[in-house]
């Protein structure tokens, strides 16, 4: 199999180079063969990535320890389900995955790609061939997935324990193809630069492949987030870790082209801009990558660390100069066909929102260097975590969120003041309402206040749209309100695909607001029999079980979550209160009152083989808040010592997830009205006749 | 023909909002988010407070109240114990940085050579909107200046160029937009719905 795996390797850097020469020799001189040629190495390099897959994979299955890496993420009593784990458990595979992704992501673009971007193919093929060289070129000499062992080791170490989850089938992989695939709609972009045929011919299939990108990017980190609150036991899903960073920058950036691409649909605006903003997103990606594979910054993820993030870093810089180099000859070409006409216009509220992602993006960037700078300054280390980002982005984020509710509202080009009144008049009362309720409520945290305000803006901002026309519709058209809804958005589905995706914002905002402003935690040791009380929750430890296996030693803990009737237990609430407490321990059993919501079983495994402990959480769910339970360790006495907190609204974070998802789908979903309005163009039909101009009264 | 006549927006109204922009938004910028007062948190509140703000040594980027490990438990402690002893929270991060280094802080104190962590996200903000708003100052006055040639390109029915099909729909919609603003009052121009099909946004 090594042998195998090597020579596929080898062969994809021959393919990819080949790609590269060919495609760009064949433009220059315009030799069409050659360049067909080219085109088709890209397919060719897909299957070798391919090939080499399988004989890793087929090396996992079949235990072949004289494979370094097989040995080293495997071991005869892993669960051949976690297989594919192990695949892109560490570095070298990771690169074969890497690589494989794009290499399947490049072959589909490229067959893709239409018929009038013919003239800028060439490049577009040659700058996929070269990342896709640089990736099998690290994998031949530095990083071989298929490096030998000269003893072979009866039994593999096994594969890293807190990657041993179901959710390490989703979320890294996620990750990581989100961040190569940003190499197509950079491709494509710079590729539209090189020949000079920098119209907007790019820009629609550059959009499809970012919008996919961004919504593997977005759909990965939230499984991330998903993934360390629910299971990895954390305690938290965000905590603004570099490696987190790196992959929230270039979503961010994304973000913003996303939206700018659109103007240069529409209005052929943002030209410079939006080539701009796929170089920044190509790089970042590049320095995600670089930093994931071992780098210079201290995270919670350094799972794989070596010398190949220097590597990565390497050729970030080169993309970097050699962007920066086509960006400056073709800068004279990338003019706009027209200018802003008026602040109040959809245009500049995308201005806006590009710029306060970029902020976001820019400051984050600069929380992820400023400890390597400190430390180079002055040889001081620093840290830069959680309450530096909060503090700094909190507020720039809040303003995004505004910026969202007010942008849908304004029409393109202008709008004038009567008519952005009018519409912004619902969003304001709600949003004024809501602060009265809460500070009614006694809630008076000024900035969960405000987020929450500012939440509800943009909410009925995106709802008063939909309403009203879905109104029009139902008035018009005489359809039932559901209906009505879903012909709008079917519509015109890149703008209410985006609204869907705004709706799953603003559902994270709400988690996100909840629990950082409102969480309660309380810490504390119990034995058996004995209960934990916070809020209104009494938490039973029932026993423990203890699980022992070859690979590991598991204990769970057993517990009985209660709801209580805080009337019950004054004395001790009083009692804690004075004593600065959140909580307190009671030893006696049930009182009248409590009302049994179910059983938690969180756990702690200890892994022999590699000296690391692995937590499980225990949540209970609801939408109003979660009930979060870690065992913090299990002491000698019997006791177990318990961190419990209630995280409110933490439900939200993570419906955000599907809503995300499914309004990425409907920005996605390919447009036949297209092609049918270009097949009656073509027979000289100018203006679309089966377009009813419905509903003007509103 | 068709050449629209809905006012611009009143110099008053942009500057206003412009204004507002920069008035919500520095002072967003400046104001610590979570800035309680430490007498009115109970103990625990205090020891999750601090323990939120100060790294695990020995774990990769973990703060104490998510760390599992031995010693932030016992730090954990000791910072109940300091508190009930009636140390304030800057003197039991002054106690932690002394004998770990700054790098137990989750974030630097903005003061000394730190204080560049604190202000570059102000500069970012405040520079990056002056280029935002530079630009769009800029496309202003470049419209005004060839403004004239700007409104026939406009009202051309064909363009020379060929235009894509979505683009004419573009054109077409909008100028229905603006004509249907004008005959009914201020309709809401997007209302027109279905017939936004060929426009993707």
């Amino acid at each position: 199999m090594d042998q195998i795996g090597t020579t596929a390797i080898w062969l994809g850097v021959a393919v990819s180079a080949y790609a590269a020469i060919t495609s760009l020799v064949g433009a220059k001189g315009a030799v069409p063969e050659l360049v067909v040629s080219g085109r088709r190495a890209v397919y060719m390099a897909f299957l070798v990535a391919l090939v080499a897959s399988a004989a890793l994979l087929i090396a996992f299955l079949t235990n072949d320890f004289s494979i370094k890496y097989v040995a080293n993420n495997s071991n005869i009593v892993m669960g051949r389900g976690y297989t594919l784990v192990a695949f892109y458990a560490a570095n070298e595979g990771s690169l074969l995955y890497i690589t494989l992704a794009l290499a399947l992501m490049s072959a589909i673009s490229v067959r893709l790609a239409p018929r009038r971007f013919a003239g800028a193919m060439p490049y577009t093929v040659a700058i996929l061939a070269v990342v896709l060289a640089f990736l099998f070129g690290t994998m031949a000499t530095y990083a071989n997935p298929f490096e030998t062992l000269e003893i072979v080791p009866p039994d593999g170490r096994g594969v890293n324990p807190l990657l041993l989850h179901p959710g390490f089938y989703s979320h890294p992989p996620l990750i990581m193809a989100g961040l190569v695939g940003i190499t197509i709609p950079f491709a494509f972009a710079s590729g539209a630069l090189i020949s000079g045929e920098y119209g907007d011919d790019w820009v629609d299939i550059a959009r499809v492949f970012a919008i996919i990108m961004w919504g593997i990017l977005g759909v990965g980190i939230l499984l991330g987030a998903w993934w360390a609150y629910t299971i990895l036991g954390w305690g938290g899903y965000w905590s603004w870790d570099p490696i987190e960073n790196v992959a929230l920058m270039p979503w961010l950036v994304l973000t913003a082209f996303i939206h700018s691409i659109m103007v240069q649909r529409r209005r052929g605006m943002f030209r410079m801009w939006n080539i701009v903003l796929i170089d920044v997103a190509f790089i970042l990606a590049q320095l995600g990558m670089s930093i994931n594979r071992g780098g210079s910054v201290v995270s919670v993820h350094s799972f794989a660390e070596s010398t190949l993030g220097l590597l990565f870093l390497s050729f970030m810089a080169i993309s970097l100069l050699f962007a920066f180099a086509i960006f400056i000859w073709r800068y004279p070409r990338l003019k706009s066909e027209r200018a802003i006409e008026s602040f109040m216009s959809r245009e500049s509220s995308f201005l806006v929102n590009n710029f306060l992602l970029l902020v976001v993006m820019s400051i984050t960037l600069w929380g992820v260097i400023y400890p390597v700078f400190s430390n180079l300054a002055r040889d001081v280390d620093v840290s830069i975590s959680a309450p530096y980002f909060n503090r700094v982005n909190g507020p720039v984020l809040l303003l995004t969120v505004i910026v969202m509710g007010i942008g849908p509202l304004l029409p393109w080009r202008r709008t004038s003041t009567r008519s952005l009144n009018r519409w912004l008049m619902a969003p304001l009362i709600a949003a004024s309402l809501t602060v009265i309720v809460l500070v009614a409520f006694g809630v008076w945290e000024f900035w969960a206040v405000l987020g929450f305000a500012a939440v509800t803006f943009a909410g009925v901002a995106v709802f008063e749209e939909w309403w009203m026309g879905a109104r029009a519709r139902v008035s018009n058209l005489g359809e039932t309100p559901w209906s009505a809804w879903w012909r709008l958005v079917n519509g015109n589905r890149p703008r209410h695909g985006g609204y869907i995706v705004h709706v799953a914002v603003l559902s994270l905002a709400i988690g996100v607001i909840g629990t950082q402003f409102f969480d309660q935690r309380y810490d504390a040791a119990i034995a058996p029999g004995e209960s934990l009380v916070l809020d209104d929750y009494r938490i039973e430890y029932v026993d423990n079980r203890v699980h022992d296996r070859p690979d590991r030693l598991a204990r769970w803990a057993q517990i009985d979550v209660y709801r209580i009737d805080p009337a019950q237990y004054s004395g001790e609430f009083s009692a804690a209160k004075d004593a600065g407490k959140q909580g307190f321990t009671v030893a006696t059993g049930r009182r009248p009152g409590d009302n049994f919501v179910g059983q938690l079983e969180p756990s702690h495994e200890f892994f022999r083989n590699f000296n690391m402990v692995s937590v499980r959480s225990g949540i209970k769910t609801s939408p109003i808040e979660d009930l979060y339970v870690i065992p913090r360790d299990f002491l000698e006495d019997e006791r177990v010592s318990l961190a419990v907190s209630i995280n409110p609204l933490a439900m939200w974070l993570w419906i955000a997830g599907p809503i995300f998802l499914l309004g990425t789908l409907v920005a996605l979903w390919p447009h036949p009205t297209l092609e049918r309005v270009a097949r009656r163009r073509r027979m000289g039909v100018t203006v679309p006749t089966d377009a009813p101009t419905t509903a003007m009264e509103s | 023909m068709l050449t629209p006549s809905i006012p611009r927006t009143p110099l008053i109204w942009r500057t206003l909002v412009s204004i507002g922009f920069v008035a919500i938004s520095v002072p967003l910028l400046w104001l610590a988010t979570g800035c309680v007062n430490e007498d009115d948190l109970t103990t625990d509140q205090r020891v999750y407070q601090l323990s939120q703000q100060l790294m695990c040594p020995v774990c990769d980027g973990q703060t104490l109240d998510q760390s599992q490990a031995q010693l932030s438990l016992d730090m954990q402690a000791v910072i109940e114990r300091k508190i009930e002893e009636g140390e304030s929270n800057a003197e039991i991060r002054d106690y932690f940085v002394a004998r770990y280094g700054e790098v137990v802080l989750a974030s630097p104190d903005a003061g000394g050579f730190n204080i560049i962590a604190w202000v570059m996200p102000v500069i970012i903000f405040v520079g990056g909107a002056l280029l935002v708003g530079n630009a769009f100052l800029n496309m202003r006055r470049k419209r005004r200046e060839d403004g004239s040639r700007d409104e026939v390109e406009e009202s051309t029915e064909t363009a020379p160029e060929p235009v894509r099909p979505d683009e004419v729909m573009d054109e077409y919609l909008e100028r229905a937009d603006r004509e249907i603003a004008a005959a009914v009052g201020d309709a809401r121009p997007r209302v027109v719905t279905d017939a936004d099909n060929g426009d993707r946004t």
